[in-house]
């Protein structure tokens, strides 16, 4: 007959009252915590102003912060799930106890008892086996691999998993001594600690039993208490900012004010960005609560990779120790500044990060912050200043875009009225040499196929993308305000560019200003007219690679489409070791191809060697700031072209 | 000297940058090149308020216009730091001394200016003169392509930067400085910034009227046509001497 749990067994009779008051301890030492990261996060506003239902919310919780899934993609992840696992498992295991002994047992009932007594002992041993295996191997692995990379944090964790597993392996020597002590007839149950109880007999003793025992609870109560203030506050803080941020990074970045509205009230003492701490939002705080810096972003940052001075997870860490009583301390004054600059806003760090924590979003934050200061460096504020001026980056005279119509056979929008389709070229396709080849390549193509466009002239400007990622939201607004005005103006309902940014920005940016367009890449278009027959066979065989970069690949989800179009034209596709959603950014994103970043090799020369490596012969792109970095980059070795260029037999 | 008054003059005038000759009449395009503030002159507004910056007062921006310039451009000038903005209206002339006259009479009615200072020259016409003829006008001192300005004491000390040497000068003030591309680096307002200078003060008065007795009588930009002869292919002897006879046979060298 199996008994019932017997609690508090062995021990001196003060023990319970005195494990009482030590717990409650515990328990106001954990809440006093809670309550002060609740307040340092803000954590109301944090949880009203983070996008989704709550049942989105908790969806994102469940499959992220419970089962682990972005963490559990790598072993020692796996690891860390088996470790959740145990200590959920074991959790749930003293909660189980408390019921049974402190609501049940007063009112002479009992919960383990009988069969439920045996399950639960076989479960408790299970999770805690779990603990010590899971614990001990992931101890073993930070150690001989000697990752985090930071030594700091490699010795905080190495620290506490070591606790942890003095956690665990005196719980099992506890039970063991116990049994040793005491048999109950539940040991095929309690395995573990019956394997372990046999050879003990005879040898232990009653005092070892509860100095054990004390080890064990002291220890216990507190990692309890301790844990709101040590790294392990991640248990709570990091399933707070799953829940709260969608996993992906977002292509849209956020709109720090609305032009149009301070112009109408002709207030404009607005302080855009990140100057000090004290500017963070509730979300960014429960973002960079959450981070444990793990470094798995540093890992996938292309300026980190390239050794610039940014890195990813350094930047969140800085903002992160300011929280505390240096809120008001000027980031600006600091590295952070020229290491803001370094970010290409690819997004890698976002799409990688177990925690969700996006530090390209607080790099923009820190942009804002020194543009409002006139703080840009000499390109930086030539390519303002053009845009200011001509309404493109390069500064070159605006009347230029009509010189397409001609060179294209395609009327612009001001000559046709209105078009079903209006292909948007963007600066690069009128201004570089290189990318015009893009543009009619592209428009060889769709009239091929008897598509009918219009082609953009001097009716619009820059979409504005670079300024917004610089940080010079007010003239990013004022292009997008104008274009809005222009495309309007001629009834423009779709838009097809060869351009990803512009892609990103028409159709996710300018709908946060009142914008409703309906965009699509040249690659999607040529996937389409490829599948209808309506495009050459142009290739044969040749082994091409796709680099798929940030703004249409991970940014927007755009994967298949220019893999199609390759295949159908008869390429022979090869896949780099990084692509699709883990593909390395060119380098030319975020504003950076307008100004000059201190690096040692450039991200294009990297990727160039990737592909080289593959066997490439061709490296495909869908987007100019790609083609011309990795043209650059490639030289000799390798030839880039735009994937509407191979469509069209271009070599 | 306490509360200087420090006035920048500048002139609004055609982005040469982005000029075109008009396809058909070789003349340049005007009407398609936007306004901008000629470059020399931005330099002495962000040396003006510089100077503030350091001694305190008000710096106020002085233009000679003969139509409605572009809101932007005030904007720009405000926001760069000029506490107001005065312009004055004149006809058009094409003599290079008109701006001056009028200049001179609006700056007498602002008081008694510390410094006036203006670029080296417009960036459309660059014939330098404005800054001299202000200083005759004004009675006062004129020092010009200015790399470097220090003032203090009722004096300015500045590095003249001419073609093969610097020269430093000192004089009294009142004086006018005209400045140069290496004294700074304007400052780039953001655009809340310019939107947020709309609040400060610009006014029009009526200038007196202008010189005259210069008429301009033609503007054509020289032609550049390209031969469109490519040399393929050969030695670099061989084909040195091919440029050589290309040359020769029309007339641009004699062999």
């Amino acid at each position: 007959m199996i008994p019932a749990r017997e609690n508090f067994a062995l021990l001196p009779a003060w023990t319970p009252p005195l494990m009482y008051a030590l717990a409650l301890l515990a328990a106001a030492c954990f809440l006093a915590g809670c309550l002060r990261l609740a307040r340092r996060i803000d954590l109301r506003e944090a949880w009203r102003i983070a996008p989704g239902s709550s049942r989105e919310k908790m969806a994102r919780l469940l499959t992220y912060g419970l089962l682990q899934r972005r963490i559990a993609s790598r072993f020692n992840g796996l690891l860390h799930a088996a470790l959740v696992a145990g200590f959920v498992l074991l959790l749930l295991a003293t909660t189980l106890v408390f019921v049974d002994q402190d609501l049940l047992r007063p009112f002479g009932r009992r919960l383990l008892t009988g069969n439920i007594y045996a399950a639960f002992s076989l479960g408790a041993n299970a999770a805690g086996l779990l603990v010590v295996v899971a614990g001990g191997a992931l101890l073993a692995w930070v150690v001989a691999r000697e990752k985090p990379a930071d030594e700091r944090v490699r010795r905080n964790l190495t620290t506490t998993l070591g606790a942890l597993l003095v956690l665990g392996v005196t719980g099992f020597a506890l039970e063991a001594v116990r049994l040793a002590l005491r048999p109950t007839g539940a040991e095929p149950w309690r395995f573990a600690g019956a394997w372990l109880a046999d050879p003990l007999r005879g040898h232990v003793t009653a005092k070892l039993y509860t100095a054990l025992w004390w080890s064990h609870a002291v220890l216990a109560f507190g990692f309890i208490a301790a844990l709101p203030y040590t790294a392990l506050s991640h248990v709570l803080a990091t399933p707070l900012n799953i829940a709260l941020a969608p996993p992906e990074p977002a292509g849209a970045l956020s709109k720090p004010f609305d032009l149009a509205a301070l112009m109408a009230s002709g207030q404009f003492d607005v302080k855009p960005g990140i100057a000090r701490a004290a500017d963070l939002t509730a979300a960014d705080r429960a973002a960079l609560l959450a981070c444990t810096s793990c470094g798995r972003c540093e890992e996938v940052c292309p300026s980190a990779l390239s050794g610039a001075s940014l890195s990813p997870r350094i930047l969140v860490r800085e903002l992160r120790d300011r929280l505390n009583g240096r809120a008001q301390e000027d980031l600006l004054a600091t590295p952070l500044a020229s290491q803001a600059w370094a970010c290409n806003t690819c997004g890698g760090c976002a799409a990688v990060c177990p925690a969700h924590v996006r530090p390209y979003e607080l790099a923009v934050g820190i942009r804002r912050a020194l543009l409002a200061e006139g703080r840009a460096d000499g390109r930086q504020a030539q390519m303002l200043a053009g845009l200011e001026r001509a309404g493109n980056p390069y500064g070159m005279p605006a009347a230029d875009r009509e010189s397409l119509s001609d060179l294209l056979g395609a009327p612009t929008l001001a000559q046709a009225g209105q078009a079903e389709w209006l292909y948007w070229v963007g600066c690069a396709g009128v201004y570089d040499a290189r990318v015009r080849r893009v543009v009619e390549a592209t428009a060889g193509l769709l009239r091929r196929a008897g598509v009918k466009f219009a082609v953009t002239g001097a009716e619009v400007a820059c979409c504005g993308e670079a300024a917004r990622r610089m940080g010079e939201e007010g003239r990013f607004q004022m292009l997008a305000l104008d274009n809005l005005v222009a495309l309007e103006q001629y009834g423009v309902r779709r838009i097809v560019t060869h351009c990803p940014h512009c892609y990103n920005t028409l159709r996710n940016e300018y709908a946060q200003l009142g914008g409703r367009l309906d965009v699509v890449h040249h690659t999607e278009l040529l996937a389409e007219l490829a599948e209808q027959r309506k495009l050459p066979r142009s290739m044969d065989g040749e082994r091409v690679t796709l680099h798929d970069g940030c703004s249409l690949g991970r940014l927007n989800g755009i994967y298949e489409a220019p893999r199609w179009a390759l295949h159908s034209a008869g390429a022979r596709l090869v896949e780099m070791p990084r692509s699709r959603r883990t593909a390395l950014c060119c380098g030319g994103g975020g504003g950076a191809y307008w100004y000059d970043v201190e690096r040692s090799v450039p991200p294009a020369r990297l990727r160039v060697e990737e592909a080289v490596a593959m066997g490439a012969g061709i490296i495909a792109t869908e987007c100019p700031f790609c083609l011309k970095m990795l043209g650059d980059a490639a030289a000799e070795s390798v030839k880039v072209l735009d994937v509407a260029e191979l469509l069209a037999g271009v070599d | 000297m306490p509360d200087p008054l420090f006035v920048v003059c500048f002139k609004m005038c055609v982005d040469v940058a982005v000029l075109r000759p008009h396809p058909d009449t070789g003349e340049p395009d005007l009407a398609r090149a936007p306004l901008r503030i000629s470059d020399f002159d931005e330099r002495a507004i962000e040396e003006a308020v510089r100077l503030r910056e350091k001694h305190g007062g008000r710096v106020v921006g002085v233009s000679a216009v003969t139509s409605d310039p572009p809101r932007e451009l005030l904007l720009k000038a405000l926001a760069m730091g000029l506490d107001a903005v005065r312009l004055v209206t004149i006809a058009p002339s094409d003599h290079p001394g008109s701006a001056a006259a009028a200049l001179a009479e609006a700056i007498h009615a602002l008081g008694e200016p510390a410094l006036i200072l203006c670029g080296e020259g417009s960036v459309d016409g660059y014939n330098g003169q404005t800054g001299p003829r202000l200083a005759e006008l004004l009675v006062m001192p004129c020092v010009t392509y200015a790399g470097r300005i220090e003032i203090g004491c009722g004096q300015l000390e500045a590095d003249r930067m001419l073609e093969d040497r610097a020269e430093a000068v000192t004089c009294a003030l009142p004086a006018v400085v005209t400045v140069g591309g290496e004294i700074n680096t304007p400052r780039l307002p953001s655009v809340l910034q310019l939107m947020a200078a709309g609040r400060k003060p610009v006014e029009t008065v009526c200038g007196v009227a202008t010189a005259t007795g210069v008429v301009t009588l033609d503007v054509t930009a020289p032609s550049t046509s390209r031969k469109r002869i490519r040399i393929d292919g050969a030695q670099p002897a061989e084909a040195a001497i091919s440029l050589l006879h290309y040359l020769a046979r029309d007339g641009e060298v004699a062999v």
